[in-house]
């Protein structure tokens, strides 16, 4: 099977550089195992949490940062670039490359991000709030959601808040299995009439608060399950997002892919590359463990196989190894010198991945593969939780490798 | 902090206040004048077994622990009901006492208890011959040892290393000690104690030769009170080498760290032993859903008690030694790694000289060191806890001048009065219909589960997937077994204790703790403690599956969640 591209890995970094490159025309394959960072979702997108102002002169205090490879002058391009690829997925973001935002998260802590999904409340800065009440609604026996963190979070900005609780005869199916109540299944119930008459029952709560906020529950079982909610409250309602899976992650995961495959593109999922022949410093072909007699070949190959979370690398009491292609991985210690104390703190196994040179190209033995490029989390050098650049360095470097790879096609 | 080593000025500058626990009690014993019969320092496995003999025989009890119930060694073990076997060729007496409390807890602490036998294999490096000695000694202290041919051994547990060239089968079985403590603590209170935890002794009160009481530090509010009681009794386990100290009296213990490792699932039904002198890293113990390897063996200094640090060198040495007891091990997923501090006592210390040979030491420091109303009980182990317990309130009763004899021994503790449900529905329609988080409970509760109410479906509802503990269970920990913290939590419920180590569980208790407690910021820096609690054990063996799993909790909980701008660092850095 020939391809323009072949990418391996399935989640974010693989589905943006895919839908890039297929909406240039390009024969491009995903190789999937399943798995993906992407299903636990915040609905919000980080880049730098320092401030957008301070991504310019990162090369400088952190020259083996991955966006020490990416041109500061691109960032607003890429950052309008991904919001186009979200809204044709039905999934329009809000945000700039000029400032961060507020998100709000499920503990009640106000953390910048730099994109989030439209349906998620958003401030604009600590104080800065285009609502004055709110009524927080949880559902009753849902133990993902806690409306006391969250208006713990929404006292800080000024907004008054009340909590309400409500039941829906429908989620007591759900119930009848003790794990059941989870966001993903909720969203899968909220669609047609249950979906109405838990809008009703929300509008018979609401008294003179300016703001619904309700858990992120919606978009599964319809598409266009909060906007209808809205119409019905007749009050502007947003979410909050949950913890577990999150439905909004699940539903980005599902039609990113969807977006994938009506550009053409060709998304191999449950499978696992085992093989790969390599000449010199390209790669030849690869194989797959469920195409055991066929062998993948293209021009151009992207890992995107993420970090320890996706298993890009991995580790053992020894020593952490890149398990595909055997590539070099960044940096090598004592085991104890991975860890800190407190795992709240910054955490040296984070920075951990392939090694590249500046157009992201992984090496062996210190040789650079050329028609090869890593692009995600698998990258080293980036503390995607402490500096909060996970979505900003998956999303840059799989736009820059797709363009990269576009401009030589066309050389 | 080490709040033990804290000393408190005696003088004008204490807070004198009523202490009211709250308490279930139903027969509450008199206290007279405002004197207690007995307070007993330790919410481990001896300190809640005396506190409810004391509280069987009619005493008026008070239980003080500086932190939660079973924090210390009584915790941090195999969870091992001896059968006595290991010790039959060097110290009969312990073997003999080791069946003896076999054989009573299996029926009084039925729902602590997993039957599960045990194999002592002799490997191709052992020497055959030592099993001879060994089923003699066994047959010697009473312990029922059978040499059973190496096929029959791989039959019985398929785990164990094929290469082995002999095995005997004795009456071990695992032991659950947070149940077993929680149980005991629950019967205490039920009989009239009253118990404090987090309040930590930070001085006696003492008048002339004579202890009169403690004053004790609440840990949430840094108040002082002082409490009298006629007897005071030292149960600190390795800590009551200070405690006694504090009081002006040496009982000259030795801080012997052990570790161990926890695997993701259970390898092995049988606890297996290796059958040779007592060494490192020699017992595989099945316990739930996990089972364990340990423990090494290491003095260390008293400024490291509180520390439980596993090192790597011990996980390598567990890791390599394990293997040879069940090879499977060496490719099974490894949880954590934990420590604990047993208390060795010097013979040369103990002037009369008599305890030190059985292991369990009780101190009358009346008769030895001239100190009256003051009680140590220390040495023994997890599983002669009761035995402990009851020469303790012996001495205890003779100080007081009472005859009340001891019942301990046939009493059964709450949650194995009577047969289980599931013992009575097992195969029967009715067991297959309950509840996940009802089966869960009734594992861990034994006929108690029927104070634990499943008739709302929200209650049914599980917190901890992988150990299947349910909203109900969770309530009733926090109402009835005086959980105040989520790692309270954990060791009443199991919750966190799975393979995730615990994620998601730690924000859905916290939001039911807050609830009940009102304090929803409270309970947000209690999640912190609780994921640290569980990052302390996973960061020895964090690596493979483990340090997946890691990243996952750092990206949730500080990424995600954002939870280190919430709970501040200082707070971090004291709970650490």
């Amino acid at each position: 099977m020939r391809y323009d591209t072949i990418i391996i890995g399935g989640g974010l970094a693989g589905l943006v550089s895919g839908i890039e490159l297929a909406r240039s025309g390009s024969r491009v394959a995903i190789i999937s195992s399943g798995k993906s960072a992407l299903h636990f979702c915040s609905g919000s997108f980080e880049f730098w949490s320092e401030g957008m102002a301070a991504v310019g002169s990162i090369a400088e205090h952190n020259p083996d940062h991955p966006y020490s490879k990416i041109d500061p002058k691109k960032i607003a391009r890429y950052t309008e670039q991904t919001k186009d690829i979200f809204a044709r997925a039905g999934m329009p973001l809000v945000g700039s490359a000029e400032a961060n935002h507020l998100r709000l998260t499920p503990l009640g802590a106000l953390k910048p991000a730099w994109l989030t999904m439209d349906e998620y409340v958003t401030f604009e800065a600590v104080g800065v709030s285009e609502y004055r009440s709110v009524v927080i609604v949880a559902i009753e026996g849902y133990l993902d959601f806690y409306p006391e963190f969250i208006a713990k979070g929404l006292e800080q900005m000024g907004l008054e808040c009340h909590i309400r609780e409500i039941s829906l005869a429908e989620f007591n199916r759900l119930r009848q299995s003790a794990t059941e109540m989870r966001a993903v299944n909720l969203s899968r119930t909220l669609k047609g009439s249950p979906l109405r008459e838990f809008a009703q029952r929300v509008k018979a709560l609401v008294e003179d608060e300016d703001l619904v906020l309700l858990p992120a529950i919606f978009g599964l079982g319809e598409e266009r399950g909060l906007q209808i909610v809205e119409e019905i409250v007749g009050r502007k309602v947003k979410v909050a997002a949950t913890v577990s899976a999150s439905a909004s992650g699940v539903r980005m995961q599902k039609r990113l892919t969807d977006a994938f495959q009506s550009l053409g593109g060709v998304f191999i999922g449950g499978d696992r590359v085992v093989g790969c022949t390599i000449d010199e410093s390209r790669i030849v072909s690869l194989n797959t463990a469920n195409h055991e007699e066929e062998e993948f070949v293209a021009e151009n190959y992207i890992l995107a196989t993420g970090s320890f979370f996706g298993r890009g690398i991995v580790a053992t009491p020894e020593e952490v190894y890149e398990p595909i292609l055997g590539l070099d991985v960044v940096p090598q210690m004592a085991r104890k010198e991975w860890y800190a104390d407190d795992i709240l703190d910054a955490q040296p196994f984070q920075k951990f991945g392939v090694a590249t040179d500046s157009e992201l190209h992984p090496m062996i033995d210190g040789r650079v593969v050329e028609n090869l490029y890593a692009v995600g989390s698998i990258l080293s050098g980036a503390d995607a939780v402490k500096e909060g650049c996970g979505a900003g360095v998956v999303i840059a470097t799989a736009l820059m490798v797709a363009e990269n790879i576009l401009a030589y096609k066309h050389k | 902090m080490p709040l033990l080593l804290v000393v408190v000025a005696v003088g004008g500058i204490f807070l004198v206040t009523e202490v009211l626990p709250w308490t279930l009690s139903r027969q509450t014993a008199v206290k007279r004048n405002g004197k207690y019969d007995v307070i007993i320092i330790g919410g481990g496995a001896t300190g809640a077994g005396t506190a409810r003999d004391c509280a069987l025989r009619g005493l008026s009890v008070l239980l003080v622990e500086r932190k939660d119930f079973a924090t210390g060694a009584t915790g941090r073990n195999h969870g091992l009901l001896h059968s006595g076997a290991r010790y039959a060729v060097t110290d009969r007496e312990s073997a003999a006492e080791c069946i003896g409390e076999n054989r009573i807890l299996r029926t009084i602490a039925r729902h602590c208890v997993e039957p599960t036998d045990g194999l002592f294999i002799s490997l191709p490096e052992d020497d055959l011959g030592y099993q001879t000695t060994f089923v003699e000694a066994c047959h010697r202290a009473g312990i029922l040892a059978e040499a059973i041919s190496p096929e029959e051994a791989r039959r019985l547990e398929p785990s164990v290393n094929p290469a082995l060239v002999g095995a005997v089968r004795v009456p071990d079985a695992a032991i659950d000690p947070f149940r077993l403590v929680s149980a005991n603590v629950l019967d205490a209170r039920l009989h009239g104690a009253e118990v404090l935890t987090y309040h930590e002794v930070v001085d006696f009160i003492r008048t002339g030769n004579c202890i009169e009481g403690v004053v004790l530090r609440d840990a949430s509010s840094g108040e002082l009170k002082r409490v009298e009681a006629k007897v005071t009794v030292n149960a600190g386990g390795i800590w009551g080498h200070l405690l006694a100290r504090k009081a002006g009296v040496e009982v000259g213990m030795i801080p012997a760290k052990g570790s161990l490792l926890v695997f993701g699932h259970r390898v092995n039904q049988m606890v297996i032993n290796r059958c040779r002198k007592p060494a490192d890293a020699d017992i595989l113990v099945p316990g739930d859903t996990i089972c364990l390897i340990g423990t090494t063996s290491d003095r260390i200094p008293f400024e490291d008690i509180d520390k439980n640090e596993v090192l790597s060198t011990e996980v390598d040495v567990l890791l390599r030694e394990g293997a040879k007891l069940a090879p499977s091990l060496a490719t099974t997923r490894i949880l954590r790694a934990y420590s604990g501090v047993r208390p060795l006592v010097a013979a040369d210390d103990d002037p009369t000289g008599r305890s030190v040979s059985r292991g369990i030491v009780c101190l009358d420091h009346a008769e030895r060191d001239g100190l009256e109303g003051f009680v140590t009980i220390t040495g023994g182990k997890l599983m002669t806890y009761r035995l402990m317990a009851e020469m303790a309130t012996d001495l205890i009763c003779r100080k007081l001048g009472r005859t009340a004899f001891c019942t301990t021994a046939t009493t059964p503790l709450p949650g194995s009065k009577s047969e289980s449900k599931r013992e009575s529905r097992r195969g029967r329609r009715e067991f297959i219909s309950m509840r996940a988080g009802e089966k869960g409970a009734e594992g861990r509760h034994g006929d108690r589960v029927e104070k634990i109410s499943f008739d709302k479906p929200t209650d049914a509802a599980l917190v901890c997937e992988c150990e299947q503990v349910s909203v109900a269970e969770i309530k009733y920990a926090i109402e009835s077994l005086d959980a105040t913290t989520l790692v309270d939590l954990k060791r009443r419920t199991r919750l966190g204790m799975g393979t995730c180590q615990g994620h998601i569980c730690a924000v859905r208790a916290a939001g039911l703790l807050g609830r009940a407690s009102g304090d929803s910021e409270g309970a947000l820096s209690d999640v912190a403690s609780f994921v640290n609690e569980r990052w302390r054990g996973v960061c020895p063996i964090a690596w493979g599956d483990s340090l997946v799993e890691a990243q996952f909790t750092q990206w949730f909980y500080e990424g995600v969640c954002g939870l280190g701008e919430i709970v501040d660092k200082k707070d971090r850095e004291e709970m650490i």
